[in-house]
């Protein structure tokens, strides 16, 4: 007995055992080799979704614009990207400010800004502007949502999201020096370094300065004061980007001095005007890692701040001469978010996440006097009433639930709580229909929001600029119907038609903030992108919004029809040309003002860029038929509105190594 | 003066409409799965050519030339120390000159006619090598895999030219696929019972 159990022990041990641990061997090869292959699918599914290849297939309207293909156009900055967006429309403040008009929706604050997925628009007015002639060279590519997206990003995306990827964010490695001069007296050099510091850690460092001397002939101001406008600029940022195996850190610096274009009350400002100071800086880190193979999550932790100093002109008195505002505001806001991706629910995709943000004002310092005898104009010594705070809190879920392969069906809802208003809830409901492997049908309804900002709720300048502290958020529902058509692989169509209705709108009327009436917008928006062949790259847009408020009056200062076209074409001799069309129809004026409609324009582009090993060097004839065109004055200011600027030409050049 | 120029614009792109382009981020994920997919073969070691993974990239044109080499910029990127203890080894060749390609284990197809694909796939088959279309439409002609991107990466696989060659693959390809039928010309998706049908 001993003996065969003895060989029984012998047997299991020099035979069994080893056959078992083969085949666990061989099986647990087997589902790596599977585990694998199914992680390699996330993996791609991740740079299909970071590279908005799969965008036909989520929810929304999202135009990306990639920074090697806007510089081989020409394209110099955010600004003038922008416009070949379908339904975005550029215009600009008398003060100089930057407006991007998604859909015909003019006012401030309705656009939200992103730089790397940190939030630029202040709480002062919700204004981003002053990031929007940051340089495509810093750029890797522009993502910009047309219409609301409240549901993931929260106040201030009404008509759009503009989200910003510096060449920094870059998972690849990359040293860049890069320079351009244009007869428009615009100089601006800067570079990207990247360090591996060891496998899992890398550093990116980035930075330019950029400056103009920009004057146009801007006809007689509010006083009839013939005279040049004051278009200065002094621009510089630095940014870092430091990557710790799943932590990143990333932070940048920008400044900006500008002059005050058109003046701030609409007079000619005088020459050596200090003009606007804006200061942006933030910095924040991030921990990204997966709970297993269905659920990832994000942790982020930032601080921001905003400055603008101003010193300029404010108006003429007619007795008195000139007054000057000067004026120092100064916010910070600290931040938190937490987000979670699952898809742990089968045919599931969920998003839920939420976000704490304390802001408080710094400065809020104002003065204004009479240049000459130094005496005060209006008596405040605040732009708004100091030391001002607010908390917000957020929660947000959205889930794209597939009801079939073929059948998405997204569900969002968003609730912000803000302590100086009150709550904010925001749904969306949408349904994406892949009728074949050539057409996808879209269906979306989104309610987005604006929370007031300080300056609506807090300001203190008499006659000018009184807040209202029972300001509402503004809402805008939106229905979107749109459908994507690829008759081949080398043609995609867009096309969507959406109506929108923005109510509780915040208007300042004799000075005083007040919350009435609503504008409705009706329009459509086409692209086509056409990859013509491996050398050539078409891209076409067209829009046409129809803008009116509560009594069916068109808003003014609109263009209803937008066009544009790009068109790239490689020689295949190191030489790449590039060319820009754009068309602005004619805008109309305002109840009351008596002059004509102003005037449509067409421009054209044309930029050719030799590329020699790491070495390009881009030659650029903007607005070669020298068009007069013009942005929009209020009427009893610039009788010959805002003139911009002529043809211009461009040289610049960039080194890889 | 005006009109010239988008004349001359216009008609400089009426030279070049219909033909192909390929966009780097696909590429870059094809790139990435290639190694992977050819692993689901349940033969890949009998595929390897000098125990080498060789991967023939069939372009039709001097352009399509430097879209092929840009797919093995990304391959070489991605896996600079080779696949699975095994060297990559990418080579070009011509639609033109497909009848004298030497044997591969993979061939990733570029766009072309139908002819030159369907011409292509008679030596692919011969060899009994996978082949993978850049274009997914051009499962229809007979390649045997490619991808779909929609909210995620889907690979394709075409059921019948898998089966006319004999080459098995993994349950997991099956499993996550879309499976195309190429008699109906028609996407059919039964995806698990299938893998019951190949394997």
């Amino acid at each position: 007995m001993i003996k065969t159990s003895y060989f029984k022990g012998y047997v299991v041990k020099l035979v069994i055992l080893p056959i078992l641990l083969i085949a666990f061997l061989l099986n647990a090869d087997e589902v790596t080799l599977d585990d694998d292959f199914l992680a390699s699918l996330d993996e791609v599914s991740d740079i299909a979704s970071k590279s908005k290849l799969n965008i036909d297939d989520m929810p929304g309207f999202v135009t990306i614009l990639q920074g090697k293909k806007l510089e081989l156009l020409g394209v110099e900055n955010i600004y003038e990207a922008l416009s070949l967006v379908p339904g975005v429309e550029l215009s600009m403040e008398a003060s100089g400010a930057k407006q991007v008009i998604f859909r015909g929706v003019k006012e401030k604050g309705k656009v939200k800004l992103l730089v790397d997925g940190v939030v630029i628009n202040n709480t002062y007015r919700g204004s981003m502007y002053y990031y929007l002639d940051f340089p495509i060279e810093m750029v890797e590519r522009i993502e910009v949502i047309r219409g609301p997206g409240s549901v993931l990003y929260g106040s201030n995306a009404i008509s759009g999201v503009i989200s910003i990827i510096t060449k920094n964010s870059k998972k690849e490695s990359a040293n860049r020096i890069f320079a351009t001069a244009s007869t428009a007296t615009r100089y601006m050099g800067g570079a990207q370094a990247s360090y591996n510091l060891d496998e899992k850690t890398n550093l990116k460092i980035d930075g330019y300065y950029q400056k103009n001397d920009i004057h146009v002939d801007a006809g007689a101001d509010k006083a009839g004061v013939e005279s040049d406008s004051d278009e200065d600029l002094k621009d510089y940022s630095i940014g870092i980007n430091l990557n710790i195996d799943k932590m990143k850190l990333l932070a940048r610096y920008k400044h900006s001095q500008n002059g005050v274009a058109f003046g701030l009350g609409n007079y000619a400002v005088p020459e050596n005007d200090e003009g606007f100071i804006n200061i942006n800086a933030f910095a924040q880190v991030a921990y990204e890692d997966s709970i297993n193979a269905d659920i990832n999550y994000k942790a982020t932790l930032g601080v921001g701040t905003y400055n603008q100093k101003v010193d300029t002109r404010f108006l003429k008195h007619p007795v008195n001469g000139d007054v000057i505002y000067d004026g120092d505001y100064k916010e910070s806001n600290y931040y938190g978010e937490f987000l979670l991706n699952s898809n742990t629910f089968k045919n599931n995709t969920l998003t839920i996440g939420s976000r704490y943000e304390y802001a408080n004002s710094q400065k809020t310092t104002l003065s204004t006097y009479f240049k000459e005898s130094g005496d005060t104009f209006i008596p405040v010594e605040d732009i708004i009433k100091p030391d001002r705070s607010r908390n917000i809190f957020s929660l947000y879920i959205d889930d794209s639930i597939s009801l079939s392969e073929d059948i998405d069906l997204i569900a969002g809802l968003r609730w912000d709580n803000y302590s100086d208003f009150g709550d904010a809830f925001t749904p969306r409901l949408g349904l994406i229909w892949r009728t074949d492997s050539n057409l996808n049908l879209k269906m979306l309804y989104s309610r987005s929001f604006r929370a007031p900002s300080w300056i609506e709720l807090y300001a203190t300048v008499p006659n000018i600029s009184i807040g209202n502290p029972q300001l509402d958020a503004e809402i805008a529902d939106t229905v979107e119907l749109g459908a994507v058509y690829r008759p081949s692989s080398e043609n995609t169509i867009r096309f969507n038609i959406y109506a929108t209705q923005i109510d509780n709108l915040i208007v300042r009327e004799s000075g005083i903030y007040q919350q009435h009436g609503k504008d409705k917008y009706f329009g459509g928006e086409a692209e086509w992108l056409a990859a013509l062949n491996s050398s050539s790259d078409l891209k076409m847009g067209l829009s046409y919004v129809d803008a009116i408020d509560q009594e069916n009056i068109a808003l003014p200062d609109i263009a209803n029809f937008l066009a544009n076209m790009t068109f790239l074409y490689d020689f295949n001799l190191g030489i790449t040309s590039g060319t820009v069309m754009k068309y602005v129809s004619s805008r109309k004026r305002m109840d009351g003002d008596t002059r004509d409609d102003l005037d449509g324009y067409f421009l054209f582009d044309q930029t050719f860029t030799y590329q020699y090993d790491s070495l390009s060097i881009s030659a650029s004839v903007k607005n070669i038929f020298d068009e007069k065109y013009k942005y929009p004055a209020v009427a009893n200011t610039y009788s010959d509105d805002y003139p911009r600027l002529g043809r211009s030409g461009l040289i610049s050049a960039k080194w890889e190594f | 003066m005006k009109s010239l120029f988008i004349y001359i614009l216009l008609f400089n792109i009426s030279l070049n409409l219909y033909a192909h382009d390929l966009k780097s981020d696909l590429m870059r994920i094809h790139a990435n799965l290639i190694p992977k997919i050819m692993m689901m073969d349940y033969d890949f070691k009998k595929s390897l050519v000098n125990d080498a993974v060789s991967i023939a990239v069939v372009y039709e044109n001097i352009q399509q030339k430097s879209d092929a080499q840009e797919i093995k910029r990304y391959i070489k990127v991605k896996y600079p120390d080779g696949f699975n203890k095994h060297k990559i080894n990418i080579e070009y060749i011509s639609y033109d000159n497909i009848q004298n390609a030497s044997k591969h284990s993979f061939y990733y197809m570029l766009p072309s006619s139908e002819k030159n694909i369907r011409d292509a796939l008679k030596i692919t088959n011969r060899q009994k090598a996978l082949s993978f279309a850049y274009d997914n439409r051009d499962l229809q002609y007979g390649v045997m895999l490619s991808v779909k991107i929609t909210n995620k990466v889907k690979p394709m696989v075409n059921i019948n030219a898998l089966k006319a060659t004999d080459i098995a693959v993994r349950p997991i390809l099956l499993k996550v696929a879309e499976i195309y039928f190429q008699q109906s010309l028609i996407m059919i998706r039964i995806k698990d019972k299938l893998s019951l049908y190949i394997v």
